[in-house]
C-alpha cells in the first residue's frame, strides 16, 4: 500500500527551516535587510518630500491665491479695462453666499494701473477688497510680513507685496501714487501709504499686486458698486466641477473659471499625482531585487548538498519551493516594514518641525513652494509599497527557487 | 515470506560521456525483512548506483525495482519523492544534517513532513534517540556532535518513520575503526531490537563479519551473494 503525504503537512516544519537559514549566513542576511531597510526609509522620506511639497504648493494656491472658482466678465478678462465688470455684482454676491457648497465669498473691484514712488513707476494691477472677507477667503492678513492689515477704512491705505516693495525701495509708512484711466478713459490717480507687505509663495504676484480698501477704489473709478471678480470658497473640493458647471450654465455672459483652469500646472500636478516619485521608489527597489537575487542564489549554491538530502528523504518540491520563497519573503517584509516604519516615524516627525529651507526661500518662492517644507504621506503608500515589495521580492527569488528544483537528488548527495 | 526488496533483471546505463558505462547489469535480488546485509566491491563496480536504485533516488534503464509488491521503477519524479518519505530510509556517507536544526528537530523533520500529529511526534524522536544512545544530545546542534555521533543522529532519523528499510551508503566511510564499529553495532542492534532491515555498503572488510549477508559487486554484476 502506498501512503501519501497531505498537501499541509509538514508547512510548519518548512517555515521553521526558512526562518532558521536567514540567520545562517547573519552577515549576509543582515546586509541584504539593511540595505532594504535604508532604501525603504530613505525612498519614503524622499516620497514624504515630494507629496508635502505638492501638498503645501496646492493648499498655498487654493486656500491663498485662487480659492475654488473665480467669475469675470469675458471682455474683463479679454480687455481688462474699467467699465467691464460684473453687472449688478454685489446682488450676485448675496445669491451666491446662500448656496450650501459654499464656505465664503468675495467680491473684488479691480484696476490695471500704475503705482510710482519717488525713484520709479509700475505696472501693477489694483485689488480693491472687503477687508473683512479677504480674511476668510486667502487668510491675507497671515500673509503679512510687516506692517499692519487694511484697518481705517477712511484712511488711504495699501498692501504691497514684498518684492514690489523692494523695487520700488519703499517701506511701511511710504506713501506712493497709483494712477489708472476710469471707465470714461479719464486717468484718474490718489495719494496712498503703505500701511502692510505682504509676501505669498508667488514671486510674480507679489511683485505685480495691490490691495487698497474696495470703495476707495470704486470712488477713484467713479463706479459705486462696480464688481470685476467674484471668488469663491467651497466646502469640498470634490465640488468644484459640478458647481463650476452649473454656474456657468446660470450665468452664460460670465466666465466661471474653477482653479483647474486658474492654475492649470496645478491641475497637471494633481493628475500626474505622485508618479514620478513612485518611480524613484520603484528604481530603489529594483535596485534592491538584484540583491535579493544575489543573495538567494549564493545561499541556494552553498546549500545545494543539503537541499539535494532533503529531496531525497521526501521533501516534495513544492515544499522546497516555498521554503526559499518564505526565507526571500520575510527578509523582504521584515526590513520593508522597519524601514517603512522608519521613514513614517522621520516624517511624523518632521512633519511637524518641518524642513526649513529658509536660505533658499526665494528661489522656492519663484516657482510657489514654501521656505518650510513639511514632509506629508497617505497610508495608502505604505499599501503600495508592501505589495510591490512582496511582488519584487517573489519575481527576485523566483530564479534562486527554481534552481533548487531543479538539482538532482542522487547527484547532489553524491560525495 | 514477501521480500521487502526485488529487482528483476535491473540494469543502468550512464551514457552521458563519450561511452556508455554500465554500471548496472541485470541484477536480480531479493531482500528479505530483517536482513541485514552488506554490499561490497571495488571501487566503480556499482555499490552506489545500486543503492540508488533501491531508493527510489534514480530510474533504472531496464529491469524493475519492488518495494514490499509496488513497483517503483516507473513512478514520476513526484511520486517518488513521496514514495521515499514514507517507506524508505537514508543515511548518507555525509552531509545527513540540517546545521541549524537539534539533533531532535534533524531527527522529528521526516515525521513532520509526512504529517504525523505533533505528540506523536516528540515522542518517536525521543524514542529513536535514547536508540541510538544520543538521548542527552537532542537539544545540540550538529556541530556540537562528533562525527559518530552525526551518523548515529542519522540512523536514528532513518528509523524515525518505521520504513521498510533503511539503505546506508558506506556509512562509516570518513569514521575511525572504533567510531566505525560503533555505529553498525547500534545498526545491528536495531536491526534485532526494531525487526529493521538494513542495506549497505562498505569497502571496510572488517565490517563483513556483522552482516547476515554478503553481496559482491564486480563491474556492476553480482558475483557473489552469501547468507549466513
Ligand atoms: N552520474 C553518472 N554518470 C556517468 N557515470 C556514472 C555516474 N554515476 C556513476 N557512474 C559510473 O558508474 C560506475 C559505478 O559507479 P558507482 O558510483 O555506483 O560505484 P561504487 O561502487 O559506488 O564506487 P565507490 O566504491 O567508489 O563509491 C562507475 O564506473 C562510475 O564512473
Ligand atoms: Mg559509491
Amino acid at each position: 500500500m502506498i501512503k501519501t503525504t497531505s498537501k499541509t503537512a509538514g508547512l510548519g516544519f518548512v517555515f521553521r527551516l526558512s526562518w532558521r537559514n536567514i540567520w545562517r549566513n547573519r552577515g549576509r542576511s543582515l546586509s541584504l535587510m539593511t540595505a532594504i531597510f535604508l532604501g525603504l526609509t530613505g525612498g519614503t522620506l524622499a516620497m514624504a518630500l515630494v507629496t508635502g511639497m505638492m501638498e503645501q504648493r496646492f493648499f498655498n494656491a487654493i486656500e491663498k491665491q485662487y480659492s475654488h472658482v473665480q467669475l469675470h466678465t469675458k471682455t474683463w478678462l479679454d480687455e481688462g479695462q474699467a467699465g467691464m465688470g460684473i453687472l449688478a455684482g454685489a446682488l450676485l454676491l448675496d445669491s451666491l453666499e446662500g448656496l450650501p457648497e459654499i464656505r465664503a465669498v468675495a467680491a473684488r473691484t479691480l484696476a490695471n494701473g500704475l503705482i510710482a514712488s519717488p525713484t520709479l513707476t509700475q505696472g501693477v494691477e489694483l485689488r480693491g477688497i472687503d477687508a473683512a472677507a479677504e480674511t476668510h477667503l486667502v487668510r491675507l492678513p497671515e500673509q503679512l510680513i510687516e506692517g499692519a492689515y487694511l484697518g481705517d477704512t477712511a484712511a488711504p491705505e495699501l498692501l504691497i507685496g514684498k518684492r514690489l516693495a523692494q523695487k520700488l525701495k519703499v517701506e511701511v509708512g511710504s506713501r506712493l501714487v497709483i494712477s489708472f484711466p476710469n471707465a470714461n478713459q479719464e486717468v484718474v490717480s490718489g495719494s496712498f501709504k503703505v500701511t502692510g507687505i505682504f509676501r505669498t509663495a508667488n514671486a510674480g504676484f507679489d511683485q505685480s499686486t495691490v490691495y487698497l480698501h474696495q470703495h476707495q477704489l470704486q470712488a477713484l473709478l467713479g463706479e459705486t458698486d462696480a464688481v470685476y471678480e467674484l471668488a469663491l470658497r467651497l466646502n469640498e473640493n470634490d465640488s468644484v466641477p459640478a458647481l463650476t458647471a452649473a454656474l456657468q450654465a446660470a450665468y452664460p455672459d460670465l466666465q466661471v473659471r474653477s482653479w483647474r483652469e486658474l492654475a492649470p500646472e496645478l491641475a497637471y500636478m494633481q493628475d500626474s499625482g505622485s508618479m514620478v516619485s513612485y518611480i524613484f521608489v520603484i528604481i530603489i527597489l529594483l535596485g534592491l531585487s538584484f540583491g535579493i537575487l544575489n543573495s538567494m542564489l549564493m545561499a541556494v549554491y552553498e546549500r545545494m548538498r543539503e537541499l539535494g538530502m532533503l529531496k531525497a528523504l521526501g521533501m516534495t518540491k513544492s515544499r522546497i519551493f516555498l521554503m526559499v520563497m518564505t526565507e526571500t519573503l520575510t527578509m523582504a517584509l521584515l526590513a520593508s516594514m522597519i524601514g517603512l516604519l522608519t521613514g513614517y516615524g522621520l516624517v511624523a516627525w518632521l512633519g511637524n518641525t518641518g524642513i526649513d529651507l529658509g536660505g533658499y526661500a526665494e528661489a522656492l518662492a519663484e516657482f510657489g513652494y514654501d521656505a518650510v517644507i513639511y514632509p506629508a504621506l497617505s497610508w495608502q503608500y505604505a499599501l503600495n509599497i508592501t505589495i510591490l515589495v512582496v511582488v519584487l521580492s517573489l519575481l527576485a527569488s523566483l530564479y534562486p527557487a527554481l534552481k533548487a528544483l531543479k538539482l538532482n537528488a542522487a547527484d547532489a548527495i553524491r560525495s | 515470506m514477501t521480500p521487502v526488496l526485488q529487482t528483476l533483471s535491473l540494469s543502468k546505463t550512464y551514457n552521458e560521456g563519450p561511452v556508455d558505462v554500465h554500471a548496472l547489469r541485470n541484477i536480480n535480488l531479493e531482500i528479505l525483512p530483517g536482513e541485514f546485509t552488506v554490499i561490497v566491491g571495488p571501487s566503480g563496480s556499482g555499490k552506489t548506483t545500486l543503492l540508488n536504485m533501491l531508493g527510489g533516488l534514480d530510474t533504472p534503464s531496464e529491469g524493475k525495482v519492488f518495494v514490499a509488491g509496488t513497483d517503483i521503477s516507473n513512478m514520476s519524479e513526484n511520486e517518488l519523492i513521496d514514495f521515499r518519505l514514507h517507506h524508505i530510509g537514508f543515511v548518507f556517507q555525509a552531509y545527513n544534517l540540517i546545521p541549524v536544526l537539534t539533533a531532535e528537530e534533524n531527527v522529528s523533520f521526516i515525521l513532520d513532513l509526512q504529517g504525523r500529529p505533533a505528540g506523536e511526534i516528540k515522542a518517536r524522536a525521543a524514542e529513536v534517540l535514547a536508540e541510538v544512545g544520543l538521548a542527552d544530545r537532542a537539544k545540540n546542534r550538529p556541530s556540537e556532535l562528533s562525527g559518530g555521533q552525526q551518523q548515529r543522529v542519522a540512523v536514528a532519523r532513518a528509523l524515525a518513520a518505521r520504513p521498510q528499510y533503511v539503505l546506508a551508503d558506506e556509512p562509516t566511510a570518513n569514521l575511525d575503526s572504533a567510531t566505525a564499529f560503533s555505529l553498525l553495532d547500534t545498526m545491528k542492534r536495531l536491526n534485532e531490537d526494531e525487526k529493521m532491515t538494513f542495506l549497505f555498503s562498505t569497502h571496510d572488510p572488517r565490517v563483513i563479519d556483522r552482516a547476515s549477508r554478503v553481496i559482491t559487486l564486480v563491474d556492476g554484476e553480482i558475483s557473489s551473494d552469501e547468507r549466513r
